[in-house]
């Protein structure tokens, strides 16, 4: 296989676009992208586009922005959509296949029909019916995502002793990081009080520990080592890739997700890493789709023992100027969550963060920081998951 | 693969591979952990122990259950020290304060949903 570097990026603000169509997102998100990149469009050779709702967007996206005749693949694996169409275009590459390649990550959560789906409208509403009816969801299938990992952190809380303060301080170190991020839907500074007092959603977690539905686009490009040694002076290595799933939910058993569990420690044998190799050398940028779950992340990728992830956040460490910044983007839960677009907007923000791009200037982690990275999404949950892991180096 | 009921004798009618040992619910034709398709009928139940909880204040997609109610996952031994962890609504009257993490719960028998009580009997 041949190394990959990711050259370019580009990130449409996240938030509410309800005037706007998939494709006016997609296609700044692209011809940013391209520009940062500096190759010309006609070097493009093939396309991913991560959405789960957006159908057609990435030919229409490619349409409107003058690449023509290029292989487009859409690729929808829900919450995991972005990075498995980043994984795609990764094994392009490295295949030797395209010498460039385009990702695009998108998604319409506000007013759109993925929108609707969680409140379950249409035929979408039918099949979920008829998949709560089935036997898998007849033991884990009545509620939500929310719902399904406030058990888990109502159990956290039980076993270790973690508290609802500790819960919502993921919140207040998110916010904070956002607060930096002018692309984040949420960028307004919250406290632990007022945290705990928003809306309850499914308790223990209130509204601000979920991350909210958004509209948002980003779009990466990839090169094979020769390309990337030919445009960049920073280019950002591939290290290692992996994914995995599971059909049974197996979070609240013992409070791990073992596809997190496989998937990171094949990303981290790829790229012939460890856990600790993050501290003090690394940052992260995980799938933070409630409080709970930065907490959960942060154990079962070793980078705190079980039970004490709120421990690392508490100590600081998690800090986006701490021994190991974690979301220092502000994460899902600020930047907001549109299913297709997270996962490349994650890999945007650590190619931005590891050549110290001005476009991540106030929330820069720290020099020490920068030589590692690592990108990951879960989805599919109430079928078990699915996890989506990338290990980045800034060399070789 | 046919559907299994959820209960049998008002225990949850799980799975046990031949192969391997390894206890499923709800029951299906094939082993989540060795991919045998060799299961035979494992009755667990009724008694358990409450592991998780939390309450849902919207209409649950299947089963008629009025918010808010509480939901929560419970945990049933097995054999050989073994457990398997089970997700169900509990049946209980606002504001839930027999609700208690750790606690003893009960299954109560039904087609569509698993459902709990407090206590043991
Ligand atoms: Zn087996």
């Amino acid at each position: 296989m041949r190394n990959v570097a990711v050259v370019g990026a580009g990130v449409f603000p996240f938030g509410r676009h309800h005037d706007l169509l998939y494709v006016e997102m997609g296609r700044d998100a692209v011809n940013d992208a391209i520009k940062d990149t500096g190759i010309d469009r006609k070097e493009i050779q093939s396309c991913y586009v991560g959405t789960t709702g957006g159908v057609g967007v990435g030919h229409e996206i490619v349409n409107e922005t003058g690449i023509i005749g290029i292989p487009i693949t859409r690729v929808e694996n829900a919450c995991v959509s972005g990075s498995n169409a980043f994984r795609m275009a990764w094994m392009d590459v490295a295949l030797g296949i395209s010498d460039i390649s385009l990702v695009i990550g998108i998604e319409k959560m506000k007013d759109s029909s993925m929108g609707e789906a969680a409140g379950g409208t249409g035929r979408f509403k039918l099949e979920m019916k008829a998949m709560a009816k089935n036997i898998s969801m007849a033991s884990f299938g009545l509620m939500g995502p929310p719902g399904y990992f406030a058990l888990a952190a109502h159990r956290h809380m039980a076993e270790f002793g973690t508290t609802k303060e500790d819960l919502a301080s993921v919140t207040v170190k998110s916010r904070t990081n956002a607060n930096n991020n002018p692309k984040a839907e949420y960028q307004n500074i919250m406290t632990v009080d007022e945290v705990l007092n928003d809306k309850m959603i499914n308790p223990p977690l209130t509204r601000s520990q979920c991350c909210p539905k958004t509209d948002g686009a980003a779009a990466v490009i990839i090169m094979s080592e020769k390309l990337a040694k030919k445009y960049s002076d920073t280019p950002v290595w591939v290290k290692g890739s992996a994914m995995t799933s599971s059909i049974i939910m197996d979070l609240l058993s013992n409070l791990s997700a073992m596809p997190n569990i496989k998937s990171s420690r094949m990303a981290y044998d790829m790229a012939k890493v460890e856990a600790k190799d993050f501290y003090k050398n690394g940052f992260v940028e995980v799938h933070d789709c409630f409080s709970i779950s930065e907490i959960l992340h942060s154990e079962d990728f070793g980078w705190a023992k079980k039970g004490e992830g709120p421990k690392i956040l508490n100590e600081g460490i998690t800090q986006k100027d701490g021994d190991l910044p974690i979301n220092p983007s502000g994460g899902l839960l600020s930047c907001g969550h549109p299913l297709g677009a997270t996962g490349v907007r994650q890999i945007a923000e650590v190619l931005f963060q590891m050549r110290k791009d001005k476009e991540v200037a106030k929330r820069q982690v720290p020099d020490g920081n920068l030589n590692l990275a690592l990108t990951h999404t879960m989805g599919q949950p109430m079928l078990g998951f699915t996890s989506c892991v990338h290990v980045f180096s800034r060399n070789l | 693969m046919k559907r299994h009921p959820l209960f049998v004798e008002g225990k949850l009618n799980a799975g046990k591979c031949n192969d391997c040992e390894y206890i499923r619910f709800p029951r299906m034709d094939y082993c989540n952990k060795c991919q045998s398709m060799n299961i035979s009928d494992y009755l667990v139940g009724p008694k358990g122990k409450l592991m998780s909880y939390t309450i849902s204040f919207s209409k649950p997609m299947v089963g008629g259950i009025k918010p808010p109610y509480p939901y929560a996952v419970a945990r049933f031994d097995t054999e050989n020290g073994n457990h398997i962890d089970v997700f169900g609504a509990i049946l209980s009257q606002e504001p839930f304060e027999d609700i208690k993490i750790n606690r003893d719960v009960i299954l109560v028998s039904d087609k569509l949903l698993v459902k709990f009580k407090m206590g043991s009997d």
